[in-house]
């Protein structure tokens, strides 16, 4: 009886944790879109969001977190600090979600005016496969990913060393 | 006088008469105009002599009808590497890369790509061709005898397939082979420190799974010991048929 019962446990345990939401981090959009540039400290962020799934030290000092998340875990949140505050923060949609749509990001942030833009080449034979919507006023840049057409990420902020941020000198169209 | 202007004439139109026979193929074949072919070694090491090949019908390769429509003479307007020419293609170089087209699975013959354009000399030579957006630009390079042109075909052909992948698949690939993006532009990643089976593959997953894609094609063994995880995850996401296929 006590061995049946220890087994019907060990499958509730197993079964229980097979459903265990992916997301162990209590992230979303809306707490992403309230942290500060220059302000929001790696403190004050490991409180909201809890410790990071990589955490890597980059040059000049700067640190960055990842936090994981999905079936198949990928990146969900990336933020740069420097001398403990944030430089920049990225959210990373998935193609099912609303604001994988270009119109629902518009929506989404009435008051920004993007300015369309196209990426240096970062490597010299292969295109990047993106296009760049920027508002300069609000930080905010979303990532529109040509092949599908379906907008891939948002980030708000800089990294000073990150080169494919510049917007393209020369435009190309096929 | 009278005679050599009859002879021209004569003489003329016998070769268009004899040409106008020939271009009309049968059907499944189709005619390559007369010209001097360059001599070059086959993916599986048939080396090719060089030769004055005469106006002909040929059978058509199995990649004719897929690819053929797609070669264009073009340039392409607002093109980046501003240094880089554009030039006609030649008719035993469109014989060679249908060729080495017809070398290669057709899970690789993306619909979204729309041009194989022709130019002399890369921004970054020796490099023998370049990928953007649904266009294939192939470099004199391409065509030395030394290099391997199903194997720089499979390469470019790898970088449409990376962009075609669902956003599943392609996070399945990141997953595998250890790429996390760090930032929105997914430019800079946080990835696996050794394991490349080219160094360039560093860069990003994208150049790193053209590597893979091609290494798993023209050298899967080195592959297998390698980066085992590709080796692993392009079996299980192409499939057994994903080969080389020899003799086309």
């Amino acid at each position: 009886m006590v061995r049946r019962v220890v087994t019907f446990l060990l499958l509730l345990i197993s079964i229980s944790c097979s459903h265990l939401p992916t997301n162990q981090h209590n992230i979303n959009l809306s707490a992403v879109e309230n942290l500060k540039i220059d302000e929001t400290t790696m403190v004050q962020t490991e409180e909201i969001f809890g410790k990071p799934d990589i955490s890597e030290s980059l040059e000049n000092g700067k640190v960055a977190w990842l936090y994981l998340e999905g079936k198949i875990p990928s990146t969900r949140l990336s933020l740069v600090f420097k001398n403990q505050k944030l430089l920049a923060s990225n959210w990373f949609i998935d193609e099912g979600e609303k604001e994988s749509d270009l119109s629902k990001i518009q929506d989404r942030y009435p008051s920004a005016r993007f300015v369309k833009s196209e990426p240096e080449w970062t490597n010299s034979h292969a295109a990047p496969n993106y296009v760049i919507y920027s508002d300069a006023k609000l930080k905010l840049e979303v990532i529109l990913q040509k092949s599908s057409n379906k907008v891939s990420a948002i980030g708000w902020g800089s990294e000073d060393d990150q080169e494919s941020r510049k917007p393209a000198k020369v435009k190309y169209e096929f | 006088m009278k005679f050599l202007i009859f002879f021209l004439l004569c003489s003329s139109f016998s070769y268009a008469k004899t040409n106008t026979r020939i271009s009309n193929c049968p059907e499944g074949e189709h005619f390559v105009k007369a010209h001097f072919r360059r001599g070059y070694v086959t993916s599986s090491g048939k080396v090719v002599a060089p030769a004055n090949v005469k106006a002909h019908c040929r059978v058509n390769p199995e990649s004719y009808s897929f690819w053929q429509p797609k070669f264009t003479d073009k340039k392409i307007d607002n093109w980046p590497h501003k240094k880089e020419v554009f030039k006609n293609w030649s008719p035993d170089e469109i014989e060679r890369v249908l060729e080495a087209l017809s070398e290669l699975p057709n899970s690789l013959w993306s619909e979204k790509i729309r041009g194989i354009y022709r130019a002399s000399k890369s921004h970054d030579f020796p490099n023998p061709a370049t990928s953007a957006d649904g266009i294939i630009i192939l470099y004199d390079t391409a065509f030395d005898p030394s290099r391997n042109l199903p194997r720089i075909l499979a390469h470019e052909l790898a970088h449409q397939s990376y962009w075609d992948l669902s956003q599943g698949d392609r996070k399945s690939y990141w997953y595998s082979l250890n790429w996390f993006p760090r930032n929105k532009q997914e430019t800079i990643f946080i990835s696996r420190k050794d394991g490349y089976i080219q160094d360039d593959g560093r860069e990003s997953p994208w150049e790193d799974y053209a590597n893979n894609v091609d290494s798993f094609l023209f050298e899967p063994e080195k592959l297998k010991r390698v980066t085992p995880y590709a080796y692993n995850w392009i079996k299980e996401h192409f499939g057994d048929k994903f080969t080389v296929r020899k003799g086309k």
